[in-house]
C-alpha cells in the first residue's frame, strides 16, 4: 500500500462533487457541437479549394467541386469512424472519392472524350497536367482529380484526428492543403488571403468547440451504459457556453482580421514574384506534324487563290498564325511546347502596348494545313475545346487533330507598336533570350557584311528598323522564287548594301531579317500570318492564300516582340508593323553611337521569357531537397519541443490529482515508447507491475512507482480524496526518475532518439 | 505504512461516509480474523481472504476440492475465530430433507407439536460432500441458503444471523453422486478450491510446527462484529466506471460464443458486493478494477455454463473468463470530480 496521504475536502465547498462533471463526461455524443465541429472542420479543409480558386479558369466551378470533396469527405469520415476503426474508415471512404473523380469525368471529360482509360489516366496523371496546362488552369477531369483527392484525403485526415480528439493535429491536413495550393500557385493567382481567413476563423471555432467538446465514455467495449448521474448544473454550463461561443466568434474575427489586413500590410513592401512550378515542367510534345509553315508560302504564293480561312470581325483584322524561334541553318522550327489551355489564355507578359480588343470569329477550311490556330494578336479567350497554348510564341494549337473544318471565336490583344515610343527601347541581356540570338555555323559571309554595314551602331529599334528598311527597298516581290529560306537561299538572295537585289517571296524576307537581325545582336524570330483577306460581306471575310505572308519579330524591353514589315512591294503585309521608319530613324540620326549597344539588363526577366529556359531540374530537385532538409530540422527541434512541453503540462499541472494523472500518462507512454505497449485491459497495478519489470531488478525507482498506482486510483475511482501537493510532488518525482532509468536501460539508438519520436504525441491518452 | 485516504460525502445509499479512522479500524479487524484462520490453514493466504470475503458479503462457499487438502479445517477456522456455533453435515445418499432442516415432533406430554431444529440452524454450516446427497435434499438447504428461513410444516423458522454455508464438494469421485445443477450453484457467492500445499508449507504441516488446530482458536470476533464489518463494506464507494466495467464484462460473458449462459444480474449483484468487502479489507473505501478483476474467477467462473461443444473442446470457465477479462478495456482513471 502505498503511502499517499490526502487532505480532508471542505465538506460545504463540494456536496456532490462528481455530480456535474459526470453529467458533463457522460451525455452521449451528439447535438450541435459535434455538428458545428464537422462544419468547421469542413471550412477548414475547404480553405485549400478558395485558395487554389482563382488559377482555374472556372474559379466557381472549382471552389463547389472542392467544397462538396471537403464536405462529403469529413462527413464519411466521421459516419464510418465512429463505427469502425481509422483505417477502415479512411479506405471505406475512397470509393465515395474515386465515384466523384468518375463523376467530374462525366462532367467534364477530358479533351479525348469520356473512358474509363481517360479517368484512370487522369487519377496518375493530374499532377502533370495541371502543371503543363497554361495557366488559368481549364476545369476538366485531368486538373481537378488532384485537388479533389487531395481535399478528401486531406477532409478523411483531419475527420480522424478530430475523432481522435486532436484538435491541432487535426488542422495540419488543412494547413498543407492550403500551402499546397498556394504553391501550385506561384503567381498566377493573387494571394491567399481570404483562403488564410478562412482557414483561421475554421481553426479558432474548431478550438473553441473542442475545449467544450463532450468526452466520450471512457473504454469503449461492448456495452454503452449511461449512468447519468443526477443533479444539475445546466444552467450554469448554458452561461459558459454562451461566453464560450462569445469568445470563440471574439476570437475568429481577431483571426480572420489578423490574415486578412495585418498579412497583406506586413508584406505590402515586399517585391518578390513567386515562383511558377509550371516553369519546372516541359509540356508533353504533341505527335509534331512535320509540317513547316513557311515552307506553304512559296506554293500559296504561286496559287494566291485557295480560300483558306472565313473570318467575321468588326474590321479587317491580321491574324498571327505561327511564331518560328529556332533556326537550324537550313530552316526554321515552330515551338512545339503547347500546355492544355482552358477558354482563358494568360495574359502576355509584357503587354502589348497600346493595345485594342480584337474579337474575331474564325473558320478554318479544309485547306490549311496543320494543328495551328490562327488568332489575332495576343489570344485572351477562346471558345474552342481541346486547344493547347504556346505562352513562349504566342502560339494557339489544336491538341485534338488538324485545325481544318474547326469554328471559334477568338479574342485578342492587338498591339500598336509606334517607333517614337520604342526610340529608347533597350534589348534585355537576359540568358533566356539567348536562342532567339544563336546563328547556327555557316553563315554567309555576306550576313554579317551587311549586318556590319546598317547596323552596326544606333538603339535597337532603329537597327531593326534599318535592316527591315534595307530589305524592302533592296529587293522585290517575286512569287516565282523558289521555297527555301536556309543559308543557302539567303547566299543566293542577299547583295551588299547599295547593290540591286533579286526577288523573293516574305518566306525568304522575313528568313533573311530575321537572320540579319541575330547577326547585329537582336533577339529575333519568324513569324507566319495572314493579311486581312477579301470584304465577301458585311463584317465577313475571306481570306486566301495569297494572304499568307510571314514576317521578322525582335524583342525589346518593355515592348515584347515587335513585329517588322520586311517583304517588298505588292503585297500588303503587317497591319501590325512598325509604320513609318523613316521617321522614326529622323528622330535618332542625332545620337552616333560608334558601337552597338550593348545589351543591359535593365529589366527583371520576364516569365514570357523564363518559360524558355527549359526544365529547372536543378532548381526543383535542390527545393526538394531543402522542403525534405527544413521538414528534418523542424523534426528534430520540433518534435522534442512539443514532446517536452506536453511533459511538462502534464507534470506541473496545478491541481495535484491532475499532476498525478499525467504522471500516470507519462508513465503509460514512456512503458509503450519502450516497446512494451500496455494492453487496454491493464489495470493502474497491473501497468505498474509490467513497467517495473521493463527495469532490471536492481534498479531502484521500479518499487516506488507502486505509490503511483494507488494514486492514480484514489484520483480516478474515489468517491473524492484530495491527494496533497506533497504526496503529487513525490509521485512526479518518483514517475521522472522511473522513466529516467527506463530511458537510460535502452538500447543506444532508443535512448538518442527518445525524445525525436514523434509517436507519443500521437498516442491517445487513456 | 498506510494512511487509508478518507472518503468524502456519500454513496447513493445515503449512508454517513466510512471516515478514515472507521475504514483503518475495519481493516484491522479483517486482518486480526484472517491472521487467526491462517495460523491453522497454512500457506493459503488469498483463499482464506476470499473465504472471509465471502462471509462478510453475505454469501456462501462452495469448496471444491479434493479430499484431505484442508475444505473442513478451514470452515472451522473460519467459525471459530468468528466466535459463531457452527454444525457440520457429512451429505450421504439416504440423507433425508428432514435430517437438515429439522423435523416437528409431537410432544406427547404436552400435546404440543414442537419444531426440532436441524443442523442448518447455526451460523457457520459445513455441508461435506454436498453432491452425494439426493436432489431433494441438496434443495433443502440450497433454499435455507437463499432465503434463510427453514419452512416445517407451514411454519418459518429464521436462521441465526450470520449465516454462512461451507459446502463441500469433491470433483474426483462421481460415482452414485447427484451434480449440483447449474442453477443452483448461483447460490453460492464464490467458488473456491485450495489445491495442494507448496512444499514449504506442507512440510510445515508435517512437522506440526506453528499449526494451530480449529479448536484452539479463540475468538478474535463476534456475530455482531462480524455484521459491523458487513454493514461498513456497504457504504464502500463504486465509482460509475467501475460498475459499467462489471457491466461490460458481463455482457461480454452473455455475448460470448462459448457460453451456454452468461452471467445473471444476481452474478454482477455478486460481484460488487464481494468487491465492497475486498477493498474495505484493504483499507480502502473506494473499489478499484484490481479488485474486479482479482474476484472476477472466484466469484464468476461457476456461474458460467459452457456450450457442449466447448466443454468437450477441454475449455473451462476459468479459463474463458480469463481470457474475456483480457480482452476487456479496463477503466481508466479520468478527472471527474473535484
Amino acid at each position: 500500500m502505498g503511502a499517499v496521504t490526502v487532505e480532508r475536502p471542505a465538506p460545504a465547498a463540494a456536496p456532490r462533487p462528481s455530480a456535474r462533471g459526470e453529467g458533463a463526461a457522460r451525455r452521449p455524443r451528439g447535438g450541435v457541437r459535434p455538428l458545428a465541429g464537422a462544419l468547421f472542420l469542413v471550412a477548414a479543409t475547404a480553405a485549400g479549394g478558395v485558395a487554389l480558386a482563382p488559377s482555374y479558369a472556372e474559379p466557381g466551378a472549382l471552389r463547389a467541386v472542392l467544397g462538396a470533396a471537403a464536405a462529403v469527405s469529413v462527413a464519411v469520415t466521421l459516419l464510418l469512424s465512429a463505427r469502425t476503426g481509422a483505417v477502415p474508415a479512411l479506405l471505406g471512404g475512397f470509393p465515395v472519392a474515386l465515384g466523384g473523380v468518375v463523376g467530374v469525368a462525366l462532367w467534364r471529360p477530358p479533351i479525348t472524350g469520356f473512358s474509363v482509360e481517360q479517368v484512370a489516366s487522369a487519377l496518375v496523371h493530374s499532377g502533370a497536367r495541371i502543371l503543363t496546362s497554361a495557366a488559368p488552369t481549364p476545369v476538366n477531369v485531368d486538373t481537378l482529380t488532384l485537388p479533389l483527392l487531395a481535399t478528401w484525403l486531406a477532409g478523411a485526415a483531419a475527420a480522424l484526428m478530430w475523432h481522435g480528439r486532436r484538435t491541432a493535429v487535426a488542422l495540419l491536413p488543412a494547413v498543407l492543403l492550403l500551402v499546397g495550393a498556394v504553391v501550385l500557385n506561384g503567381p498566377v493567382a493573387p494571394p491567399a488571403y481570404p483562403a488564410a481567413g478562412l482557414l483561421a476563423a475554421a481553426a479558432a471555432g474548431l478550438f473553441a468547440v473542442s475545449g467544450t467538446k463532450v468526452r466520450d465514455a471512457r473504454g469503449g467495449g461492448a456495452v454503452r451504459v449511461s449512468l447519468s448521474a443526477p443533479g444539475g448544473g445546466t444552467a450554469a454550463t448554458r452561461g459558459s457556453t454562451l461566453a464560450r461561443v462569445l469568445g470563440a466568434a471574439g476570437l475568429a474575427l481577431l483571426a480572420v482580421l489578423l490574415t486578412t489586413v495585418a498579412g497583406p500590410l506586413t508584406v505590402s513592401g515586399w517585391q518578390a514574384r513567386p515562383h511558377d512550378p509550371r516553369s519546372a515542367l516541359e509540356p508533353p510534345t504533341p505527335p509534331a506534324p512535320a509540317l513547316n509553315p513557311l515552307s506553304y508560302l512559296p506554293e500559296w504564293a504561286a496559287e494566291p487563290d485557295q480560300p483558306l480561312l472565313t473570318v467575321r470581325a468588326d474590321e479587317p483584322t491580321r491574324l498571327r498564325w505561327v511564331a518560328l524561334g529556332d533556326f537550324t541553318g537550313t530552316t526554321w522550327l515552330p515551338e512545339s511546347g503547347y500546355r492544355s489551355a482552358g477558354t482563358a489564355l494568360p495574359a502576355p507578359v509584357p503587354p502589348p502596348p497600346n493595345a485594342t480588343e480584337a474579337a474575331v470569329e474564325i473558320a478554318v477550311g479544309e485547306e490549311l494545313p496543320g494543328d495551328w490556330l490562327p488568332v489575332p494578336g495576343a489570344p485572351r479567350a477562346i471558345d474552342a475545346p481541346g486547344i493547347g497554348f504556346d505562352a513562349v510564341s504566342g502560339t494557339v494549337a489544336a491538341l485534338d487533330g488538324p485545325a481544318a473544318g474547326r469554328s471559334y471565336a477568338v479574342t485578342g490583344e492587338v498591339g500598336h507598336w509606334r517607333a517614337a515610343e520604342m526610340a529608347d527601347a533597350r534589348v534585355p541581356s537576359d540568358t533566356a533570350l539567348d536562342r532567339y540570338r544563336q546563328l547556327p555555323a555557316g553563315a554567309p559571309a555576306l550576313v554579317t557584311e551587311i549586318a556590319a554595314e546598317i547596323a552596326a551602331s544606333g538603339p535597337p529599334h532603329a537597327r531593326a528598323e534599318a535592316i527591315a528598311g534595307y530589305l524592302r527597298e533592296t529587293y522585290t516581290f517575286d512569287p516565282e522564287v523558289p521555297g527555301g529560306h536556309g543559308y543557302a537561299n539567303l547566299a543566293n538572295l542577299l547583295v551588299p548594301p547599295g547593290e540591286d537585289g533579286g526577288g523573293g517571296t516574305s518566306e525568304q524576307f522575313a528568313s533573311a531579317f530575321a537572320v540579319l537581325a541575330r547577326a547585329a545582336g537582336l533577339p529575333s524570330r519568324v513569324v507566319v500570318g495572314f493579311g486581312p483577306g477579301d470584304a465577301t460581306g458585311e463584317n465577313e471575310f475571306r481570306v486566301y492564300s495569297g494572304d499568307a505572308v510571314a514576317w521578322g519579330e525582335v524583342y525589346l524591353s518593355g515592348f515584347g516582340w515587335v513585329p517588322f514589315d520586311v517583304t517588298p512591294g505588292g503585297e500588303e503585309p503587317g497591319g501590325s508593323t512598325a509604320p513609318e521608319p523613316q521617321s522614326a530613324e529622323a528622330s535618332d540620326p542625332a545620337e552616333p553611337e560608334s558601337t552597338p549597344d550593348p545589351p543591359e539588363d535593365d529589366e527583371p526577366a520576364t516569365s514570357a521569357a523564363g518559360d524558355a529556359a527549359g526544365p529547372r531540374w536543378g532548381v526543383l530537385a535542390a527545393a526538394v531537397a531543402g522542403v525534405v532538409l527544413g521538414l528534418a530540422g523542424l523534426a528534430l527541434v520540433g518534435v522534442p519541443a512539443l514532446r517536452r512541453l506536453r511533459t511538462h503540462r502534464r507534470l506541473a499541472a496545478p491541481d495535484p490529482g491532475d499532476r498525478v494523472l499525467g504522471a500516470w500518462r507519462e508513465l503509460r507512454d514512456g512503458v509503450r515508447l519502450a516497446g512494451a505497449p500496455v494492453p487496454v485491459s491493464s489495470t493502474a497495478a497491473e501497468t505498474v507491475a509490467l513497467a517495473v519489470d521493463l527495469l532490471p531488478p536492481t534498479a531502484g525507482s521500479g518499487h516506488r512507482l507502486r505509490e503511483l498506482a494507488h494514486a492514480v486510483n484514489i484520483v480516478g475511482f474515489a468517491a473524492t480524496g484530495w491527494l496533497t501537493a506533497d504526496a503529487a510532488a513525490r509521485i512526479v518525482a518518483d514517475t521522472r526518475g522511473y522513466l529516467a532509468e527506463l530511458r537510460a536501460g535502452q538500447r543506444r539508438l532508443r535512448r538518442l532518439t527518445w525524445w525525436l519520436d514523434p509517436r507519443p504525441l500521437f498516442w491517445r491518452a487513456p | 505504512m498506510t494512511t487509508a485516504p478518507d472518503i468524502a460525502p456519500g454513496d447513493r445509499t445515503g449512508a454517513p461516509p466510512l471516515t478514515a479512522e472507521e475504514v483503518a479500524a475495519h481493516a484491522a479487524d479483517f486482518e486480526r480474523i484472517a491472521a487467526a484462520v491462517r495460523r491453522t490453514v497454512l500457506g493459503k493466504a488469498d483463499v482464506v481472504r476470499l473465504a472471509l470475503t465471502a462471509l462478510l458479503s453475505d454469501g456462501h462457499i462452495l469448496l471444491e476440492d479434493v479430499p484431505g487438502v484442508g475444505k473442513t479445517t478451514l470452515a472451522r477456522a473460519i467459525a471459530a475465530c468468528a466466535g459463531a456455533d457452527w454444525r457440520r453435515i457429512q451429505f450421504t445418499p439416504d440423507l433425508l430433507p428432514s435430517d437438515v432442516t429439522g423435523v416437528t415432533v409431537f410432544n406427547q406430554a404436552e400435546h404440543t407439536f414442537e419444531f426440532h431444529p436441524g443442523p442448518v440452524f447455526a451460523a457457520i454450516v459445513i455441508a461435506d460432500e454436498i453432491n452425494r446427497a439426493s436432489p431433494k435434499t441438496q434443495a433443502a438447504l440450497l433454499e435455507v441458503m437463499e432465503e434463510r428461513y427453514v419452512t416445517v410444516d407451514g411454519v418459518r423458522h429464521p436462521v441465526p444471523a450470520p449465516f454462512l454455508v461451507v459446502a463441500t464438494q469433491n470433483p474426483v469421485e462421481m460415482d452414485g453422486t447427484y451434480r449440483l445443477p447449474e442453477a443452483q450453484l448461483d447460490r453460492f457467492l464464490v467458488r473456491l478450491s485450495l489445491g495442494y500445499l507448496d512444499s514449504a508449507a506442507e512440510l510445515a504441516v508435517l512437522r506440526g510446527d506453528r499449526l494451530a488446530s480449529p479448536e484452539d482458536l479463540d475468538a478474535v470476533t463476534d456475530t455482531a462484529g462480524i455484521a459491523r464489518l458487513a454493514a461498513a463494506a456497504r457504504r464502500v464507494h463504486i465509482h460509475d466506471a467501475i460498475f459499467e466495467y462489471v457491466l461490460r464484462l458481463a455482457q461480454a460473458t452473455r455475448d460470448h460464443a462459448e457460453l451456454r449462459v452468461g452471467l445473471s444480474t444476481r452474478a454482477t449483484l455478486a460481484l460488487t458486493g464481494a468487491a465492497r468487502t475486498a477493498a474495505l479489507a484493504e483499507g480502502r473505501p473506494f473499489v478499484v478494477p484490481e479488485d474486479v478483476k482479482r474476484l472476477a474467477v472466484p466469484v464468476w467462473a461457476h456461474r458460467l455454463v459452457l456450450t457442449s461443444e466447448a466443454a468437450v473442446g477441454g475449455r473451462d470457465a476459468a479459463t474463458l473468463l480469463s481470457e474475456i477479462l483480457d480482452a476487456t478495456p479496463a477503466p481508466q482513471p479520468v478527472r471527474t470530480g473535484a
